[in-house]
């Protein structure tokens, strides 16, 4: 285990994309065992900041850290290391499609142990039962609904019991109830398994439900950082637009 | 023209990084090689996906082709009372190039068109990032299996190809032309050498490897939804056509003109 207080950190990150600085100089800190949410417009870099603290996208400059390790100068073998460390929950789940869905929760554990069948088998039904998906091994991803796919994907997110789990927009796109259960599942997560969370919404109500911390992007970098309470009283207008909601303020004004 | 230098610069600098995405792709799936025995449960898929499914298009399109060049050529070589000689032709033409070329163009546009949309649909729907996130090489997962499939399964197809192209032939020397069954087979294995059937088989393995690496860098450069997937599979077939056509003139080149 390492000394450093943070699970994850973005030390001066820059990435430019299709001619935009999408990443301006990005810092952030994520504390171990905290629920940290990402808040930002559309296009303002939040998935792609997800995207960096896995190494699934490679920054222009400044360096990210994982429990105090560089990632970004590590090799294929080191970064593979460093990925046992995670589970991601994507957008829509990101389920292969050509697996049934006990398949794919049992991946991970068949691609990197020598687990036996039964044990594995036992895992997958755990895993499953703990994301409400009891005796579902046998469907496919395209018979099941959104809902379902993302409990899924948490399920095999968690079956490697990974220290950090990632949720890219874990609620969107789904119905009130079961956005509700999504927010209970990533409470539960850090009850149950103690693991620190980034989470990447636009939700705000699901922000402030599951939050220890919450972060602004704005421009490529973090505009403001604080507890649910304090991003509710804050004072800067971007972040009272978009927190509020409101069709007038400086997020529009620059729109137009 | 202040548009079309960029744009041509562009492009040309798109070309040219998905060329060397392609080839290094490549190379990766040749190391990876050592995976296959994890890998087997992808690779007899895919090849049962190009070996088997394909067959019903390539029967068809082989014996037509073996009729069509045993009509063109009887047709001319009758006027010289040399009907009996459409077997040679037949036979030469099927092994050389019209079986690698058919073959070619039919794996490209039912398997290669196949793989870039499978490929890219994981790419948008981020299945291939789910796999580099669990530690799972995309190379050895997905194109490994399917670049050595289609490199194996191509020189049988066309042998396959070859077999019915010179079948379709008879049919029309024996109908047409007055060419008795034994004549036209006769001949036919008489004329062939070694290297008309080495060539061919050479060429198709080329092509096979080609298609599948197309297919496989078009899928997983491809960006922008729906739209995208729809490209990436067009372009999968254009650019395996074209390099089919490239490709089989300069092997042709290597191997038959001095």
């Amino acid at each position: 285990m390492s000394d450093s207080p943070y699970a994850l950190s973005l030390e001066g990150v820059t990435k430019r994309l299709r001619g935009r600085n999408v990443l301006d100089g990005m810092t952030l800190r994520v504390p171990k065992g905290e629920t940290f949410v990402i808040i930002g417009p559309s296009g303002t870099g939040k998935s792609v900041t997800l995207k960096h603290m896995i190494g699934l996208m490679p920054p222009d400059s400044g360096r990210i850290l994982v429990e105090g390790e560089d990632i970004t100068t590590a090799s294929p073998e080191q970064l593979d290391a460093a990925r046992t460390k995670f589970g991601v929950l994507f957008q829509n789940g990101a389920l292969l499609n050509s697996l049934t869905v006990g398949e794919n929760v049992a991946l991970p554990l068949r691609e990197h142990t020598t687990l036996p069948e039964d044990e594995i088998r036992r895992i997958v039904k755990e895993k499953l039962a703990m994301v409400d998906m009891a005796g579902a091994e046998d469907a496919t991803p395209d018979a099941i609904s959104g809902g379902m796919k993302k409990r899924v994907g948490l399920a095999r997110a968690i079956v490697r019991e990974p220290q950090i789990i990632l949720y890219d927009e874990p609620t969107s796109g789904l119905d009130p109830v079961m956005s509700n259960v999504i927010n209970h599942l990533i409470l539960n997560m850090k009850k149950t398994l103690h693991v620190t969370s980034v989470v990447v919404t636009h939700d705000m109500g699901s922000a402030y439900l599951i939050a220890d911390r919450i972060a602004m992007i704005h421009h490529g970098r973090i505009l403001q950082e604080g507890t649910p309470k304090e991003i509710l009283q804050t004072k800067d207008p971007v972040v009272r637009q978009f927190i509020d909601g409101s069709i007038q303020g400086p997020l529009t004004t620059e729109a137009a | 023209m202040n548009r079309l230098i960029p744009a041509t610069g562009a492009w040309l600098l798109d070309a040219a990084e998905s060329s060397g995405y392609g080839l290094v792709k490549l190379y990766e799936s040749a190391v990876a090689l050592p995976t296959l025995k994890s890998r087997r449960g992808e690779f007899l898929f895919q090849l049962h996906r190009a070996g088997i499914e394909t067959l019903p298009v390539i029967v068809v399109v082989a014996i037509f082709t073996g009729m069509i060049l045993a009509a063109q050529t009887g047709v001319q070589l009758a006027k010289f009372q040399q009907a009996s000689a459409v077997s040679y032709l037949v036979s030469v033409t099927m092994c050389r190039e019209m079986g690698p070329f058919m073959t070619g163009i039919i794996l490209a546009a039912c398997v290669g068109s196949a793989m870039a949309a499978e490929i890219g649909t994981m790419r948008v729907s981020e299945e291939i990032d789910a796999l580099e996130v669990m530690s799972i090489n995309p190379v050895s997962y997905l194109l490994m299996p399917r670049i050595l499939a289609l490199t194996l399964i191509c020189p049988l197809l066309t042998l396959f190809t070859n077999l019915l192209g010179v079948a379709g032939g008879s049919v029309i020397a024996v109908t047409q032309f007055g060419v008795t069954f034994h004549e036209y087979y006769d001949k036919a294995l008489d004329i062939l050498e070694m290297k008309d059937l080495y060539s061919g088989l050479f060429k198709s393995m080329v092509f096979g490897t080609t298609i599948a690496t197309v297919g496989c860098t078009m899928g997983m450069r491809t960006t922008g939804g729906a739209i995208g997937v729809g490209r990436a599979t067009l372009g999968s077939v254009v650019i395996s056509l074209l390099l089919i056509l490239i490709l089989g003139f300069f092997m042709t080149s290597f191997f038959y003109v001095r």
